[in-house]
């Protein structure tokens, strides 16, 4: 009988026939998607924008996935922004006892069609003047009853006034137009809930979105004549992005996406290298023998005995290192190891072979024989090795991640569940923030063992039968 | 025209070592090959054949317990030169070797142009196209297609495999050539093919090919001479039509009487007895048990090498 054709070419495409192999390869092509995606979908410094506490203000906390809506078949709210430019402002001058006084009424409308109210509303005002000037702003339903928001002097010594829901300003306005409606005194002061919530579902006791148009319109009183304002209004939503948010507003799809790359570059490279070298000490363990075989397994037996993860958890817990840092020693621990005794296994009845006796009497040296003739023989069977191995490294990663002990600064599918843990995520029911990276982990460790399991199928015939 | 043969042999030995004590697969034998000559080795599996043929080349196994002798190639004794020089200035520059079983003589993931030249590469060196194109020469020579030289061994027959093997002992245009049952596993046709294209080289490089094989028919096709060899000695050396004519050793006359002809009813003859042990060989003669012939002195003493006409020796008690 003769060998069977091991080519790497014709390998892959009987992989591509098994159904585990195809499997595998739409799952690696979905994985392989992310990493082209992280260019297009953010194309700056996600590293540092990622740890940027600052670059997230503008996006809202715990926000679920957009594509909710369609499991829960409503329309959850959006952030709406209206930045300084959507207001419409108009200036008058009045004279009034020989002074003159600048008023600047500004004006902005925003159409709320949601079934939920927004998850927060900021507004903040910055005052542009000398002295001090008087600002009023009201805040206008689309039933047309207007609350005040504030009245204030702000002066140039603190020229912001920053008003959020959570604040205690929010709040009795809230309790105010509350008891205004329904002549009680509300249980538990919501103000986003209460200010967007029709009349009736508040005299009923279970608020409702009002829907319609909302206008902010604010009023500025100065003696000053060159004194201006600048205005914002922020309503956070319930639902951003394909991934939704973490509590800290950052959005998760730019994790997940920039995880993808990370656990694929620590991975594979951690297999690729490992398996290959371990390949190496076994084929030199395998045709040198002797004492050189010897010494390689006793050492490989000492290496498979320690445990790598608790010796990875010691280091990054002493040393604080970097997920390269990591690769490195992952790799160190690694030289010797299953590999070199599956190929040490097989070298001997390869090494038999007459094309080896031929290599030896024509003078190949035994570098030449092992790297030339006997690695392209061995290569193949450690494909579906070097696949199964990867699982491994991605979740090795990811446990020291969730640890606590990965990367400080990468963003990985590890270090997003670790966050979610810390953030008591599960508690909350955010549940996208803890699915979406552990269904990545699970689907790349998913991938490379389908493909693992379809290398072995084809290298090793006695499996195909199954 | 140098007297000197070629190849001149002389007491070689060759021991296995083992747990049950050394196994005589070579013992005291002694031949020549003269230049342009094709010289059979003759003999059951398990003779010790295939150990001349490594004897030669110095590709010994682990377990060896004594190896000595003089094997002379061309004036020089290989015995006496260390392994890196019988590696650099011997080895395939002026004796290559067809391995047994052309099936895993290639290796099954290396393009058979590189097999090819792999010799050409370590010993001199040359670049890869340079390689491959002497590759692609040498495939020709042996009567192979240039689109053969990219193949993978699965892709080609058993014969254009052997062909391979071929052009792969011939890439550095070697004296000698050693042929280790070069056509066993192949079927009738292609080892006519094959013997045929062995004999053509030879003619056309002047090559002298020491033919290692069991089969004697295939023997008397290539060979100018025949050395029967009889667990782990030569019995009998003589020219083909010596051996074949008037064959002197009882082992040979047994031989030949036990290959059927295509003329004639003919009662194929056997040897009775099974080949025996090179552990711990029989006293006297090796083959005593066997023979038909044997005598009380057989069972005492060893017989001698002697010349019974011009080149033909036997070592028999019949003819002392």
């Amino acid at each position: 009988m003769s060998a069977p054709s091991l080519r790497p070419e014709a390998v892959i495409k009987e992989v591509l026939k098994t159904k585990s192999g195809i499997v595998a390869a739409i799952l690696l092509l979905i994985i392989i998607s992310l990493v082209i995606a992280v260019p297009i979908y953010a194309p700056y410094d996600v590293v540092k924008t990622w740890n940027d506490p600052e670059a997230w203000l503008s996006n809202p906390k715990n926000a679920a996935p957009i594509w909710v809506e369609r499991l829960i078949g409503k329309r959850l709210p959006r952030n709406i922004f209206l930045g300084d430019e959507n207001f419409s402002r108009r200036g008058f001058n009045v004279t009034y006892r020989g002074f003159t006084i600048k008023k600047i009424i500004l004006r902005a409308r925003f159409e709320y069609p949601y079934d939920d109210f927004p998850s927060h509303v900021r507004v903040e005002v910055l005052a542009k003047t000398n002295s001090s000037l008087r600002v009023s702003a009201e805040f206008i339903r689309p039933d047309g009853a207007a609350v005040q928001l504030f009245d204030e002097t702000i002066s140039r010594e603190m020229p912001r006034l920053s008003m959020g829901t959570e604040g205690e300003r929010f709040h009795r306005v809230a309790e105010a137009f509350y008891l205004d409606v329904t002549g009680r005194r509300p249980e538990a002061v919501v103000p986003e809930a209460i200010l967007m919530a029709s009349k009736e579902s508040l005299i009923r006791g279970e608020p409702e979105v009002l829907k319609g148009r909302y206008a902010l319109r604010l009023e500025v009183t100065s003696f000053n004549l060159s004194d201006d304002v600048e205005v914002e209004l922020q309503l956070y939503g319930r639902v951003y992005g394909l991934a939704g948010t973490d509590s800290k507003g950052r959005d998760l799809l730019i994790g997940i996406l920039w995880g993808a790359p990370v656990a694929l570059a620590f991975s594979l490279t951690a297999a690729v290298v490992s398996t290959l070298i371990q390949t190496l000490f076994g084929i030199l363990s395998g045709y040198l023998g002797g004492r050189v075989d010897e010494v390689i397994q006793r050492f490989t037996e000492f290496m498979m005995i320690i445990p790598m993860l608790p010796i990875m958890i010691l280091v990054s817990f002493v040393y604080r290192i970097s997920i390269w840092t990591l690769l490195v020693i992952v790799i160190v621990f690694s030289l010797v190891g299953s590999t070199t005794k599956v190929v040490r296994s097989m070298v001997p009845q390869i090494k038999e072979e007459s094309y080896i006796l031929a290599a030896i009497s024509y003078g190949a040296s035994p570098w030449r024989i092992m790297f030339l003739h006997i690695f392209p023989r061995v290569l193949p069977y450690t494909f579906s090795i070097l696949a199964l191995s990867v699982p491994g490294y991605v979740f090795l990663e990811a446990a020291l991640s969730y640890l606590g002990l990965g990367d400080p600064v990468l963003p990985t599918w590890g270090r997003i569940l670790g966050d979610a843990y810390t953030s008591g995520a599960a508690y909350y029911g955010y549940w996208w923030w803890i699915l979406i990276p552990a269904g990545c982990i699970m689907m790349t460790a998913l991938a490379f063992a389908l493909l693992g399991y379809a290398f072995d199928k084809v290298v090793n015939p006695r499996l195909r039968e199954m | 025209m140098n007297e000197m043969p070629l190849l001149e042999v002389e007491g070689l030995q060759l021991y296995y070592q083992t747990y049950r004590g050394p196994v005589r697969a070579v013992d005291d034998v002694a031949f020549d090959i003269e230049r342009g000559e094709t010289l059979a080795l003759v003999g059951e599996s398990g003779c010790g054949k295939t150990s001349i043929a490594i004897s030669i080349m110095r590709l010994l196994p682990r377990n060896i317990h004594t190896y000595r002798g003089s094997i002379i190639f061309d004036g020089v004794d290989l015995m006496k030169l260390s392994d890196e020089e019988l590696r650099r200035e011997v080895r395939w520059r002026r004796i290559s070797m067809v391995f047994q079983g052309a099936m895993n003589a290639l290796n099954p993931v290396l393009p058979v142009w590189l097999q090819v030249a792999d010799p050409l590469i370590i010993h001199e060196g040359v670049e890869k196209e340079e390689a491959r194109a002497r590759a692609v020469e040498a495939l020709k020579n042996v009567g192979l297609l240039e689109v053969v030289a990219d193949r993978y061994p699965h892709e080609l027959s058993g014969g254009m495999k052997q062909r391979v093997v071929i052009a792969m002992a011939l890439i550095m245009k070697p004296e000698l050539v050693i042929l280790d049952e070069p056509t066993s596993a192949l079927d009738i046709m292609t080892q006519a093919n094959i013997m045929n294209l062995l004999k053509r080289l030879k003619w056309d490089l002047k090559l002298s090919y020491l033919f290692i094989t069991h089969d004697l028919p295939l023997a008397s096709e290539l060979s100018d001479r025949l050395a029967v060899m009889y667990a782990g000695k030569i019995v009998e050396v003589g020219t083909a039509e010596q051996i074949y004519l008037n064959p002197l050793h009882p082992y040979t006359r047994k031989l030949i009487a036990s290959v059927p002809t295509l003329r004639g009813e003919k009662e194929l003859e056997f040897i009775p007895g099974e080949v025996p042990s090179l552990i711990n060989p029989p006293r006297g003669c090796r083959f005593h048990p066997r023979c038909s012939e044997a005598m009380p002195i057989c069972r005492e003493e060893e017989p001698e090498m002697r010349e019974i006409e011009s080149r033909h020796l036997v070592a028999c008690h019949l003819y002392d």
